[in-house]
């Protein structure tokens, strides 16, 4: 399967180090404080591009905060219609002049220090073909609410990565920054994918380079709330795009370690979506509850998803049973309403592992 | 197993050492609370005062001390507008004073007690020996992140009437990585609705994210010793919220580290820690109004009692059966709530009967 062309920065051209690009889709509100802390620490436009790419997005008016923040520093690219989100993350690729691609969402932020410790990353191993950092989480105000997994105690490079990124979606785009010349070879992020595109993306790279550590927090990932997901969630699109995407892993993988690995990541797949699952019918989500559980149930028993799924069934007809008695409120409609209309630019991929 | 993060109570280092003597009697508190709380004089007239005083407890923490200095020289606004001053308890495994030269540079003062005075009162200690009107007492294993001094000054300077402020905190481990972060009080920074009763309640804050106007100490006086191991900075909040507002900061700025500290200390296997913690809410109780002090006390009691059940977890978990035991039955001494009991129930399902497997193999 040819994978997007990210075809070379033509010879000759002037190149900065960075690039850091911004992809948008119905975000403007988070906007602000994304370029904030990019122009915080902005060491030049020699050193490095900045530029925001809109997904054609109908709800804002992302260029009216790149023209009052950016001041002609922070270039801006309009889509004539709307790409989904995988294409424009390939525009944004494609877009980038620089050595280093920094895919930074319009909803997220980096802090003090992400450009210069993963830069001197780079300098420092040539060898490298990405490194990210640990990662915040934070809500959608903006409070941090947890770190992610610190992969080891000192920044530096990861061993056997392969085989922790393939059984489990470990970080999250914004701590990553990959050289543009490991995109042009093994091409962009895949269009098959709607869900856990970027999954993908980071088992392909760690496939063919070695990658990098860093131990500092210095990304900020935001989460929306629980259906922000919308229709993907409800039909259980999300897991079946991991399973997907699972099978594509497959190719990279070490023939002898290829069976065991894809058994993992399809089992933590599950595990998750039964909990999330969980998660759905406490927020009074039934529908979309039932359609992860099916995606969770389907497959192979084994002993950890038999307990997940008792453990559900029990939870859930817990909460039925509490409901008729009407001793339990419902959780407030709203708080769904609006999580229905969160950017899609950052759904992030629900795939095995990581809690939400 | 998940343990909440309410229910972490800052027990000094210093707390398990030095002192043989037993618990003081609960009779004591009784008597006048003066007499327990050091008596914090205003500085004398005419005195040259900076804003800041970043007053520095050490107590054997001579490893992270370099961090702590670190931290606040990063954004020190110079001599006339901060006193930075380590305030050592006679420590007796490492040398504090070397880092403070090494890294204070002759900017950060050196104090050592001629003898072991326990925390609370070299707490006191470092009250009076501060010369700024705002106070900041940062133990010398946390530490701070940078605009700390800028945002709750900023905050003291626009808001005369409040007492003191506080941030969100980090917690950080051993090895000085972040592990999590405090919770969020409220939204937006500004004066903390119902203070008192939230701060009695649930003991949100930990010691380096706050900071308090000296005037308030010359007010209301020091650290109560009659708290031996922890829950005196409990007690002092409470008391400070009862008397003045109190200023919340949402931006964690500051991180509180947590040790791996043993769980074999005096205080932990005797069930102390747990009676100071009641002890402390004996003695607030009385400044929280009439209709919200049973509701606030019953929460107060159950985050001592989970916190209990989380140190009988890990109890168990070290093989510390007689301090799990004590820390069991000190958690039911606190409360008995549903939570508490099923809590309790996971522990001794959990750890215990992890415990108890082990010890039957072997």
């Amino acid at each position: 399967m040819q994978r997007p062309a990210i075809p070379p920065v033509p010879a000759g051209e002037t190149r900065p180090l960075w690039s850091v690009m911004i992809p948008t889709y119905n975000c403007a509100r988070y906007l602000r404080q994304t370029l904030e802390s990019v122009l915080a620490q902005d060491p030049g436009p020699q050193q490095m591009q900045i530029e925001v790419v809109d997904d054609h997005s109908t709800d804002d008016d992302p260029a009216s905060i790149v023209e009052e923040l950016g001041r002609d520093r922070v270039a801006f690219f309009r889509q004539p219609l709307n790409v989904g989100h995988v294409r424009n993350f390939n525009t944004c690729i494609r877009r980038a002049r620089g050595h280093l691609v920094h895919l930074l969402h319009g909803d997220d932020s980096v802090r003090g220090g992400f450009y210069r410790m993963l830069g001197d990353a780079f300098g420092r191993d040539p060898e490298i073909g990405a490194a990210f950092c640990r990662q915040i989480f934070m809500d959608e105000e903006g409070h941090w609410t947890r770190l992610s997994h610190l992969e080891r105690p000192r920044s530096g490079l990861l061993s056997d990565w392969l085989s922790r990124i393939a059984v489990g979606q470990l970080l999250q785009t914004p701590s990553m920054a990959v050289r543009r010349e490991v995109y042009e070879r093994l091409g962009g992020f895949d269009p098959r994918l709607v869900w856990v595109e970027d999954w993908e993306m980071w088992v392909r790279i760690a496939a063919h380079y070695p990658v990098w550590y860093e131990v500092e927090p210095l990304a900020v990932y935001r989460i929306h709330g629980i259906s922000r997901s919308g229709q993907l969630t409800r039909t259980g699109e999300t897991i079946r795009d991991v399973r997907r995407a699972i099978e594509i892993n497959r190719e990279y993988l070490p023939p002898h370690r290829a069976d065991e690995l894809s058994r993992m990541a399809l089992e933590n797949c599950r595990v998750a979506a039964l909990r999330r699952a969980n998660r759905l019918h406490g927020a009074g989500e039934r529908r979309a509850a039932l359609a992860q559980a099916r995606e969770g149930w389907r497959g192979p028993i084994s002993a950890r998803v038999l307990l997940k799924v008792l453990g559900l069934a029990l939870r859930c007809t817990g909460r039925e049973l509490a409901n008729a008695m009407s001793v339990v409120r419902r959780a407030p409609a709203g708080t769904v309403a609006i999580d229905r209309q969160a950017s899609r630019v950052s759904r992030r991929a629900a795939a095995p592992g990581e809690p939400e | 197993m998940a343990m909440r993060d309410v229910g972490t109570f800052h027990v000094d280092r210093a707390a398990h050492c030095a002192g043989s003597e037993g618990p003081e009697a609960d009779g004591a508190d009784d008597v006048p609370e003066q007499r327990f709380r050091a008596i914090v004089a205003p500085v004398p007239p005419g005195e040259v005062r900076p804003l800041w005083s970043v007053m520095i407890p050490t107590y054997n923490c001579a490893r992270h001390l370099q961090q702590t200095l670190e931290s606040v020289l990063a954004q020190d606004p110079g001599a006339e507008q901060m006193q930075i001053e380590v305030v050592d308890d006679h420590s007796t495994e490492d040398d504090p004073a070397s880092v403070v030269e090494e890294i204070g540079r002759g900017r950060v003062d050196f104090f050592r007690q001629p003898r072991n005075v326990r925390h609370v009162g070299n707490f006191n200690a470092c009250i009076q020996r501060s010369r700024g009107h705002l106070l900041h007492l940062l133990h010398g294993d946390d530490c701070v992140l940078d605009g700390f001094y800028r945002m709750l000054g900023e905050a003291f300077e626009r808001h005369p009437e409040v007492g003191a402020a506080f941030c969100r905190h980090i917690y950080i481990g051993e090895d000085g990585h972040w592990r999590s972060f405090g919770p969020v009080l409220q939204s937006g920074r500004g004066v903390l609705e119902n203070a008192l009763e939230r701060i009695a309640a649930e003991q949100p804050v930990q010691p380096p994210a706050m900071v308090v106007r000296r005037e308030v100490y010359e007010r209301l006086s020091g650290f109560d010793s009659r708290m031996r191991y922890c829950g005196e900075d409990w007690e002092m909040w409470a008391r400070i919220a009862a008397h003045y507002p109190v200023w919340y900061d949402p931006e964690p700025l500051a991180c509180y580290r947590k040790h791996g500290r043993s769980l074999s200390a005096d205080s932990f296997r005797r069930g102390d820690n747990a009676r100071d913690l009641r002890r402390a809410i004996r003695i607030y109780s009385p400044y929280l109004p009439a209709d919200t002090e049973r509701r606030a006390r019953a929460r107060a009691h159950e985050v001592v009692a989970l916190w209990s059940l989380g140190l009988c977890s890990g109890a168990f978990a070290a093989d510390q059966v007689r301090v799990a035991l004590t820390q069991m039955r000190q958690a039911f001494t606190s409360s008995r709530s549903l939570p508490v009991m099923r809590l309790a129930f996971n522990v001794l399902t959990g750890p215990g009967t992890e415990w108890l497997r082990r010890k039957l193999i072997r």
